[in-house]
């Protein structure tokens, strides 16, 4: 409520209006805005939400803080080792240097147009960047740039490069220290270039188990490796070679940043100013089936792994605490117990599945026949029945029914229907009581009026009773009963 | 043990700390080691759960529908505050409220836990266990035991028909002496004299006494008292049907109890036997005012059996429970398997000292189903029930040429109509 509306009136209102603030709720929310009031657990239930959406928004902000200062300074990598680059990541310095020496350097970001360009194999000096991406066609036709007399540097090759070029050289586990390294290794460019900052992600060794056959006679010369055992620099040539392979580890020395540290320079112009024409390789494009296969297991540290192991402690943890009950579920016998009419209506089912329209029929019939004798004060065994009645053989049947002449007859009475008709509607068409109809004689001996068959009627069909044709004929004989039924009335 | 939400958060929290850090192997061990050490510090710190007392206070019984209100009481023999989720389980059907309680319990203090209970179901309700979980000063785990304290709540059947006592006393008063009873049945009582008013029986002047007095008296009858009735209840397998939401056997328990209320206002003798297989229960015939709930007490545990009724042995009992005439109410059902090949053989050596009435409850749905015109399955169904319904018309006949009484009512005229027949039988002076 703000300023035009009286602070006293609206307090007053509900008491007058209504009573009970919560009714006057829903009516209308303005005037009575300031006293409106829910009740029961609802401001528990919001206050909660309240607090898990804090929760969310304080995560989510604290999340992107915590992206744009830690991932900052992956924006600069983007141009590393790019010979057009002066940053300090960049080897535009290197490439300038290549240049005054008479060195024709092109920069590529894709092996494939290097190596379908046109040229002298034997005056080329290929360097590839993150040959990972390369499938094993690739690296095999650089090996065979290699074997026709080109220079191919690779930086960075890890082992799954290194097993599809097929070469004496594994990647070992190794950690170098920064700062300079002796060559200790007889090339002759490592050994002019003296001490460098050559390092690496990758190390190189020789392998444990004998080389395959392609590799048998090839041979390696490793530099600068550290007291660890892996070298950053690996040179592999074969006396049928008119080029050489070298495998760099890392290609940090020949930075505009370090490219002036120690021997960097020397090493770098050493190694790649060997022929007059430089192909420089960035490889962007990802090959399909590239010989680095284990990409995204590499690209993500051991904090991501270890993150997750704590993220399955915690599940843990939060599996233990649901899983643990207050004590178990309480067992209770139950009595057994089922719907009483739970028979007579699978009888029915079965009436149907059977499609015992007979049997359905003269039930039906039966019973409204007990009911009328009932409502009619007929005795409801025809035995005892209505006295004076001729009856053939008064025996007295399992199950009974009322004196079929004297239920018809008061029927007839009582409704004014033909009694020809309430005989073939209670007692079928079969038991018709016109004397033409021939019905079986030891039932119908009958002088009088009305034909007098024998007490006992069954429930179940005899052979006489002709069934309802189908199941429409069922029905309609279920709704001719009830309406005799109605009309007899006296329910 | 257990340990709580809590923990799991830190879990969690330590992952993101993990997932910051510029060691993160260190941080890992430190977190979790962090975790399960204050766990185990929270364990430590965390009160005794043996060293609660439990007990508990309350009504042993009640009527179904009726709450029970319990009270369970727990103290604190130990050394340290106990901060618990305590759980009193009891069976479903006994509809415990609350499940569970939060409750802090200072050393050497106690409190009381309330509870309701709103039976679903009659028979006895036994609590289950007493689970506690105590929780340590840091919320991060708890200790967590069991404890028994044994009470039992006898749910009584809920005895539905009371509300029919009132007419049925009415008609009781009607019965007995406030009205002349014509005739004066084989076994009527006399009661009193009084003076002639035109319209009595002429039969009933006692001569005697007009000599003696001068002006025309007439004999009053009264009905019977102290006659004996005799509830069997059959607890077998037809018991077991469901009619409308209670068993045929808690319909016949409600009968049975309403008869004996009006029986015992009318100065009846009333016993009971509950028998299906064998003999569950018998209650001797009595006429103490507290009858009525020692039967309530005694029917509260009766459950149907889902085994054959045995007619000769219901038979035998009640033949050696008594000796004197009574009215013997068989609590059944009308359907063939029972009455035709095993309540008819016995019934001659019953009938033969007793009146025998046998009170079965018609299942309104038959009535439902034979209604049924809907489609051609539903005239099937028709059919089928319009058979049975005529089966039990036939074992009516047939039990009533015999000389048996019987009723057959809905559920909601059963218990009146049993009781109704009582009291005509009473005024006729059969009994």
């Amino acid at each position: 409520m703000t300023a035009p509306t009286a602070p006293a009136p609206p307090q007053a209102q509900p008491g007058q209006l209504g009573g009970t603030p919560g009714t006057g709720g829903p009516g209308g929310p303005g005037p009575t805005g300031s006293t409106f009031q829910r009740s029961g657990p609802r401001p528990a239930t919001r206050r909660r939400v309240t607090i898990a959406l804090a929760v969310l928004g304080v995560v989510v902000v604290v999340y992107s803080l915590l992206a744009v200062v830690i991932g900052a300074p992956s924006n600069g990598n983007k141009d590393s080792l790019d010979t057009r680059s002066p940053a300090p990541a960049g080897t535009m310095a290197l490439a300038e240097i290549l240049r005054h020496r008479g060195v024709d350097v092109t920069a590529r970001d894709d092996v494939l147009a290097a190596l379908g360009t046109p040229g002298d194999a034997a005056d080329l000096t290929m360097v590839v960047i993150r040959p990972g991406r390369l499938d094993s066609y690739t690296l095999g036709n650089l090996r065979q740039v290699a074997e026709d007399g080109a220079d191919v540097v690779l930086v960075g090759a890890d082992g799954d490069v290194l097993s599809a070029l097929d070469v004496p050289v594994d990647t070992v586990g190794a950690v170098t220290l920064p700062g300079a390294k002796t060559p200790a290794c007889d090339l002759a460019e490592a050994r002019t270039a003296g001490r460098t900052t050559i390092s690496g992600s990758a190390h190189y060794d020789r392998p444990v188990e004998a080389p395959g056959p392609a590799a048998a006679n090839l041979t390696a010369t490793f530099c600068y490796a550290s007291s660890g055992g892996g070298a950053p620099l690996a040179v592999v040539t074969a006396p049928n070679w008119a080029g050489r392979l070298v495998l760099l580890g890392g290609a940090g020395f020949l930075t505009n940043a370090d490219l002036d540290r120690e021997g960097n320079a020397a090493l770098a112009l050493g190694l790649l100013a060997r022929h007059s024409h430089l192909d420089w390789v960035i490889q962007e494009q990802v090959l399909t089936d590239p010989a680095d296969r284990g990409g995204i297991g590499d690209l993500l540290g051991p904090a991501f792994w270890l993150t997750c192991l704590q993220i399955l402690v915690a599940l843990v943890l939060l599996a233990l605490w649901r899983g643990r009950r207050l004590g178990p579920p309480v067992p209770e016998p139950l009595p057994v117990v089922v719907r009483a009419s739970e028979t007579t209506e699978g009888r029915g089912r079965l009436y149907a599945a059977a499609r015992a329209r007979g049997l359905a029929a003269e039930a039906l019939r039966a019973g409204l026949r007990a009911r009328l004798a009932d409502r009619l004060g007929l005795p409801p065994h025809g035995a005892a029945g209505a006295g004076g009645t001729v009856r053939a053989g008064a025996v007295a049947k399992e199950i009974g029914g009322p004196d079929p002449a004297a239920l018809v007859a008061s029927v007839a009475e009582r409704t004014g229907r033909p009694p020809m008709k309430i005989w073939a509607l209670l007692y079928g068409s079969g038991w018709s009581p016109a004397p033409q109809a021939a019905p079986p004689a030891a039932v119908m001996r009958a002088p009088g009026a009305w034909p007098a068959p024998s007490a006992g009627w069954p429930v179940a069909p005899g052979p006489q009773q002709p069934e309802p044709l189908d199941d429409a004929a069922l029905l309609r004989l279920a709704k001719a009963l009830d309406k005799l039924d109605r009309q007899v009335g006296g329910r | 043990m257990a340990i709580t939400g809590r923990a799991a958060a830190c879990a969690f929290l330590g992952a993101v700390a993990v997932a910051l850090a510029p060691v993160p192997g260190l941080v890992i061990l430190i977190v979790d080691l962090l975790i399960v050490g204050l766990v185990l510090l929270d364990l430590a710190l965390a009160g005794s759960v043996r060293a609660l007392e439990f007990s508990r206070s309350g009504p042993r019984g009640a009527r179904l529908g009726q709450p029970v209100p319990l009270v369970l009481t727990v103290s604190n023999n130990g050394t340290r505050a106990v901060r618990a989720r305590i759980r009193d389980a009891w069976p479903p059907s006994a509809g415990a409220r609350p499940l569970t309680y939060s409750v802090t319990i200072p050393a050497g203090e106690r409190r009381f836990l309330e509870a309701t209970l709103y039976p679903t179901r009659r028979g006895d309700r036994e609590p289950f266990r007493i689970t506690v979980r105590s929780l340590g000063p840091l919320g991060l785990a708890g200790r967590q035991g069991r404890h028994y304290c044994p009470w039992r709540v006898r749910v009584l059947p809920p005895f539905h028909s009371r509300r029919h006592l009132p007419s049925a006393l009415a008609r009781l008063r009607e019965v007995e002496g406030q009205v002349a009873i014509r005739g004066g049945g084989a076994g009527s009582e006399f009661d009193s004299l009084r003076d002639y008013v035109i319209g009595d029986d002429v039969r009933n002047i006692d001569w005697r006494g007009t000599a003696r007095r001068g002006s025309v008296v007439v004999r009053t009858f009264r009905p019977e008292r102290d006659r004996r009735v005799v509830c069997v209840l059959d607890t077998a397998r037809t018991s077991a049907g469901r009619v409308g939401d209670a068993p045929r056997l808690d319909h016949a328990l409600d009968a049975a109890l309403l008869l004996t209320a009006v029986a015992l206002r009318a100065g009846d003798r009333v016993g009971l036997v509950a028998h299906d297989s064998e003999a569950r229960l018998v209650l001797p015939e009595s006429s103490e005012a507290n009858l009525l709930s020692r039967m309530s007490e005694a029917m509260a545990t009766l459950e149907p059996a889902l085994v054959e009724a045995d007619h000769e042995g219901i038979v035998s009992t009640v033949l050696r429970m008594t000796r004197r005439r009574a009215l013997v109410v068989i609590f059944s059902d009308l359907v063939p398997a029972v009455i035709e090949e095993s309540l008819l053989p016995a019934l001659p050596a019953l009938a033969a000292r007793h009146t025998v009435l046998v009170a079965a409850l018609r299942d309104p749905r038959l009535a439902e189903l034979a209604a049924g015109r809907g489609d051609v399955r539903d005239v099937y169904a028709a059919a089928s029930a319009e058979q049975t319904l005529l089966r039990r018309r036939q074992l009516t006949e047939e039990l009533r040429s015999r000389g048996v009484e019987v009723v057959d009512a809905g559920p909601d005229r059963y218990a009146p109509a049993v009781t109704d027949t009582y009291l005509s039988l009473k005024a006729l002076g059969r009994l």
